[in-house]
């Protein structure tokens, strides 16, 4: 479907795009790098609108950490950004593993972290390290603003808690400090450019005396409607001595929190099996790195 | 022939690399002819499907719209090469998803794209054959008139049953092997004009103009002088562009409006409605001795061809030649069958029905070593075909056969040497890593059909050499290896060889450019153009200076006389010939040798093939069936490299397209319907999936081609899929049977051999 009749209309600042937004309520689709919408219009996926293109908003464009070791990630930052990002690297390192197998250089130039988080597919690879660093999506509207933590942040497939007139402006996490550790994993067909058949993301807090972690945080992709955590596999790895069936044991629990389905890129079956296995290897990695 | 050499064998930089590099290449889709019409092809919806009945009076009446054609403006509606099945526009029939049923002609592309759904198909579905074995019975619903069995054949020498009992070891497995789509960057794509001389001229991506031409004039019912074909730069091949794509609807268009037009097919339109590599079946049992000589092959080939059988007959018997691999098996029993279904249209791809069946045969010698407990290289040694061998067709090998020598530097290599070593070297416990060989072979040349090809040379007035072929550049970088063999043969420059390329006006027939032959047959037709042309310039030379023709050689662009005090330059001979209207143009000409096709095939066996030999180090995750390729050496028999540089691209190409096959590529098929009509569906190697690559080529020259040059094109591809799947074996145990081996298919064949996860 060609797209030619379509308007794109492009504010010079955000409080004009809100303006917009709130004006044009539910006629308007808010467009930043564009790499999944205009795909899916194209596509009819979703229906044609006009289109308010963000992209040259850079007030939205930014990495800042705080004095009380917030880190704030502007919504149009592009996933180029954050995987070379100095501050994600130290502190929120499993977020720019997930940002640099997002997709191709060009795919990474383009799309930005809050298009990743509105567009809500279910194995965007930048929600699982969101949803296991508690991240927290900021929503702008000409009504004011407004904080939604990520996971309640979204209500069932692609359904999200955000408003006709709200835009996504920010995420923010909380800096991991030294005792802190975590992994990102991403089962793909292919090593570049894959879209994830699952990925996950484990964080977990080390406790240096005991050596056991005394807290985690066990998210995965692509394996239900939306990213899930896995709360029964975390309460099986908080303050457990991990061994190699204990780690099995506590994989095995995620089959609680998942429902995968089939699609193109695995059956549910292997789709199941996938997070399991995943999480054991993100588990081992964990436990066999110092500690 | 006894040239010095100072541009062969030399890594000049393509002439059309900055060109393409910088973008300034035009290809068919960079090409919008003023006043255009855009065209676009209505599909079908169903993968088999009476037509009742076409109305396209409201699409007509579009606005925008200038025309529409149906099967009632084709004239003769049917063409194919081997078999004209396949019509133009469908009229009793559509027989796939994505058979062209009209063609729309419009001002612009979005009153094309809504003209499109404007018009009204009327069909009556009929039951849809999907699986080649149950297309094969006879109760099944017939795809065309005269049934599903587009060609079946058998072929024996030898007696395989006595010796299946005189055997100390027989394996026995089935393959099964996907369905791979070309995915060239550039889609099917071109353009059409009446030139200023009233001559109907198509531009479009292929790989033969003058074979396309005869297509769209035998179809369109014009006489092939009215009709010019072009083929510019083409965004890559494979194989795919050999069949008509775009030509026929283009010619349409413009002959019947009179205009320019336009047609470049979409990527989902590329993967749907143009030509893949043949999904199939390989049955075989091998016998072997307990020395490990190999005694029997007994074969059974299953080819889906899908709706229309394109180039599927020949691909048909490069499978039955090449399945018993580059080895001397004095009993062979081969039953093959091309099988016509719903699924969508297979043809010609790179390896062309060899890299199928190879799969198969190197699967089992690995088998079979493994039984023997023999090392693999040497059980392929023990029964490699050497020149002068008699082949399972009891052909004699008169050509080049480098496999022994390949084979040899496979085994030397450091990465099979130390296997053991590059085994052990993983630092996850999940992670397993294991080596693997695989040889090749693939006949090049059309075998035992006739084929014959001619080359134009003309000095120009500069005295530089305008060379006129009708080879494509598909990206294979022809032109620019034919220009260094010019350059020797006419004594000249590199730069003083201009290229004119695929052009029916101004280029004789070259022949197509497929099976791995145009430098071959090219370069042959161009050293007797050379020879004629050094002729007639010795001529002149003689009459220029007095000095009989004899003493005249030529170096550097001059005619020096043997005593070296006479020199006359080209530019001198040329301008002599023109003052005296010599005509400065000669056409040179070769015919390829063949034999007689052996009863019950069409076009085998060939005199000359080539082989390569390969080796894999793979890495397979046992916890997600992921198999991932860190090093491939490929060692092809290539007779004279011609520009290092091309030749390792083109091998590195190759290797990892047959990464792709091997692993991840794979057009899933579903009711008919192609689930993966994309980039991001169907997978094809990105940059991180391409390893290290070390090609290492074997020259002992073919005394037949040009400066002993053979073909090279295809053979890359063949062995990479059984190396890697015989590395696979190596690192986990599990044989695999069916490619692409994909890691949920690879996972489950894991865990059904080791059971529940954790026990690696």
């Amino acid at each position: 479907m060609l797209l030619y009749d379509i308007d794109v209309i492009t504010p010079s600042s955000l409080d004009e795009a809100l303006e917009i937004l709130s004006s044009r309520k539910g006629r308007v689709k808010v467009v930043a790098g564009g790499t999944d919408l205009i795909i899916q219009m194209k596509d009819g996926i979703i229906p044609r609108m006009d289109l308010l293109n963000i992209y040259g908003l850079d007030e939205l464009r930014y990495i800042k950490l705080d004095d009380n070791d917030v880190i704030r990630i502007g919504a149009l930052t592009s996933f180029s950004e954050i995987a070379g990002s100095e501050i994600i690297r130290r502190y929120a390192k499993i977020l720019a593993e997930a940002a640099s197998t997002v997709g191709s250089i060009q795919i990474m130039n383009k799309a930005s972290i809050g298009g990743n988080i509105v567009n809500a597919s279910p194995a965007a690879d930048s929600l699982p390290p969101l949803y296991a660093l508690d991240a927290i999506v900021k929503v702008a509207s000409s009504r004011g603003f407004r904080e939604v933590p990520i996971e309640s942040f979204y209500r069932g497939y692609k359904k999200l808690d955000l408003a006709e007139d709200e835009l996504v402006c920010e995420v923010r996490l909380r800096a991991m400090s030294d005792d802190e550790d975590g992994v990102f994993l991403k089962h793909g067909l292919r090593l570049g450019d894959a879209i994830a058949v699952v990925n996950a993301a484990i964080w977990v807090k080390r406790d240096n005396r005991s050596g056991l972690f005394s807290d985690a945080r066990v998210a995965l992709g692509a394996v239900a409607p939306t990213v899930v955590r896995a709360r029964r596999c975390e309460q099986l790895i908080i303050n457990r001595r991990l061994d190699d069936d204990s780690m099995w044991s506590a994989a095995r629990a995620v089959l609680e929190s998942i429902s995968p389905i089939d699609d193109v890129r695995g059956s549910a079956e292997y789709r199941r099996e996938m997070s399991v296995n995943l999480v054991y290897m993100g588990l081992w990695e964990l436990t066999h790195r110092s500690g | 022939m006894a040239q010095a050499q100072r541009w062969v064998g030399k890594p000049i930089p393509r002439r059309d690399a900055l060109e393409k590099a910088i973008g300034q290449a035009k290809y068919a889709s960079d090409l919008f002819p003023e006043g255009l019409l855009w065209g676009k092809v209505l599909r079908s919806k169903y993968p088999h499907a009476k037509i009742r009945r076409i109305d396209v009076s409201s699409a007509k009446s579009h606005p925008g719209v200038v025309a529409v054609f149906t099967h009632e403006d084709v004239p003769n509606n049917r063409y194919g090469l081997f078999n004209k099945d396949r019509p133009v526009l469908c009229d009793d029939k559509v027989r796939y998803i994505g058979d062209p049923i009209a063609v729309v002609a419009a001002e612009t592309p979005e009153a094309a794209e809504e003209a499109l759904g404007m018009i009204e198909v009327e069909y009556e579905p009929l039951p849809a054959v999907l699986d080649p074995l149950e297309a094969m019975k006879p109760e099944s619903p017939k795809v065309h008139e005269r049934g599903n069995i587009a060609r079946q054949t058998r072929i024996s020498f030898g007696d395989v049953e006595q010796a299946f009992r005189e055997a100390d070891v027989i394996v026995e497995n089935t393959y099964t092997v996907g369905t791979q789509i070309h995915a060239y960057l550039e889609t099917e794509a071109g353009i059409s004009y009446f030139d200023e001389n009233g001559r109907l001229t198509i531009v479009a991506g292929g790989q033969s103009p003058y074979r396309d031409r005869h297509e769209i004039c035998s179809t369109l019912n014009i006489p092939e002088d009215s009709v010019r074909v072009v083929i510019p730069h083409v965004g890559g091949a494979f194989g795919g562009k050999d069949d008509i794509s775009v030509q026929i609807h283009l010619a349409l268009i413009t002959l019947k409006t009179r205009r320019p037009a336009r047609l470049v097919w979409t990527r989902e339109e590329s993967t749907i409605a143009g030509t893949k590599r043949h999904a199939g079946i390989i049955r075989m049992k091998t016998a072997a001795r307990r020395d490990g000589v190999l005694l029997a092959n007994k074969t059974e080939i299953i080819y889906d061809t899908g709706a229309y059988e394109g180039l599927g007959p020949a691909v048909l018997d490069v499978a039955i030649e090449n399945c018993n691999g580059p080895y001397k098996i004095p009993n062979i029993d081969i039953s093959a069958t091309l099988v016509y279904t719903n699924n969508y249209v297979a043809s010609a791809f790179r390896g062309f029905g060899a890299p199928q069946v190879l799969f198969a045969i190197e699967s089992q010698l690995d088998a079979i070593a493994e039984r023997l407990n023999m090392d693999p290289i040497e059980l392929r040694l023990r029964n490699a075909l050497r020149r002068g061998d008699v082949g399972v067709f009891n052909n004699k090998l008169i050509g080049s056969v480098g496999i022994a020598k390949a084979l040899e530097i496979a085994a030397n290599h450091e990465l099979w040497r130390e296997r053991g070593r590059y085994k052990s070297e993983t630092a996850r416990p999940w992670i397993k890593r294991g080596v693997g060989v695989a040889s090749a072979i693939k006949g090049y040349t059309l075998g035992a059909l006739p084929d014959k090809g001619q080359v134009g040379v003309e000095l120009t007035r500069e005295g530089k050499f305008r060379v006129r072929v009708s080879s494509t550049e598909i990206g294979q970088g022809v032109l620019a290896a034919l220009a260094q063999v010019a350059a020797d043969m006419l004594r000249c420059g590199v730069d003083d060889i201009q290229l004119v390329f695929a052009d029916t006006l101004e280029t004789p027939d070259t022949s197509v450019t497929s099976a791995s032959r145009q430098l071959f047959l090219a370069g042959n037709a161009l050293a007797d153009a050379a020879r004629k042309m050094l002729d007639k310039m010795r001529h002149v030379a003689a009459g220029l200076s007095g000095e009989p023709p004899e003493v005249f050689d030529f170096l550097d662009g001059y005619a020096i006389s043997r005593d070296g005090k006479t020199r006359i330059s080209y530019a001198e001979i040329a301008r002599y010939m023109e003052n005296n209207n010599i005509p400065p143009h000669v056409v040179g000409e070769y015919e390829v040798p063949r034999v007689e096709p052996i009863p019950g095939t069409l076009e085998i066996p060939h005199l000359f093939y080539m082989f390569a030999a390969a080796l894999a180090l793979v890495e397979v995750n046992t916890l997600t069936g992921f198999a991932q390729v860190r090093k491939l050496v490929v060692i092809p028999d290539a007779g004279k490299v011609i520009n290092p540089q091309t030749f390792q691209g083109q091998i590195e190409g190759a290797a990892v397209q047959g990464i792709g096959y091997a692993l991840m590529e794979e057009a899933k098929i579903e009711n008919g319907i192609l689930k993966t009509q994309n980039f991001a569906t169907y997978l094809i190697p990105s940059i991180k999936d391409a390893p290290e690559i070390e090609v290492i080529p074997v020259e002992d020259g073919e005394e037949t081609g040009p400066f002993g040059a053979k073909g090279i094109g295809e053979i890359g591809i063949i062995p990479i899929a059984p190396a890697v799947a015989n590395a696979i074996k190596d690192a986990v145990g599990v044989r695999p049977t069916s490619i692409p081996i994909t890691p949920e298919k690879l996972y489950w064949l894991i865990r059904s051999k080791h059971g529940e996860k954790g026990s690696h």
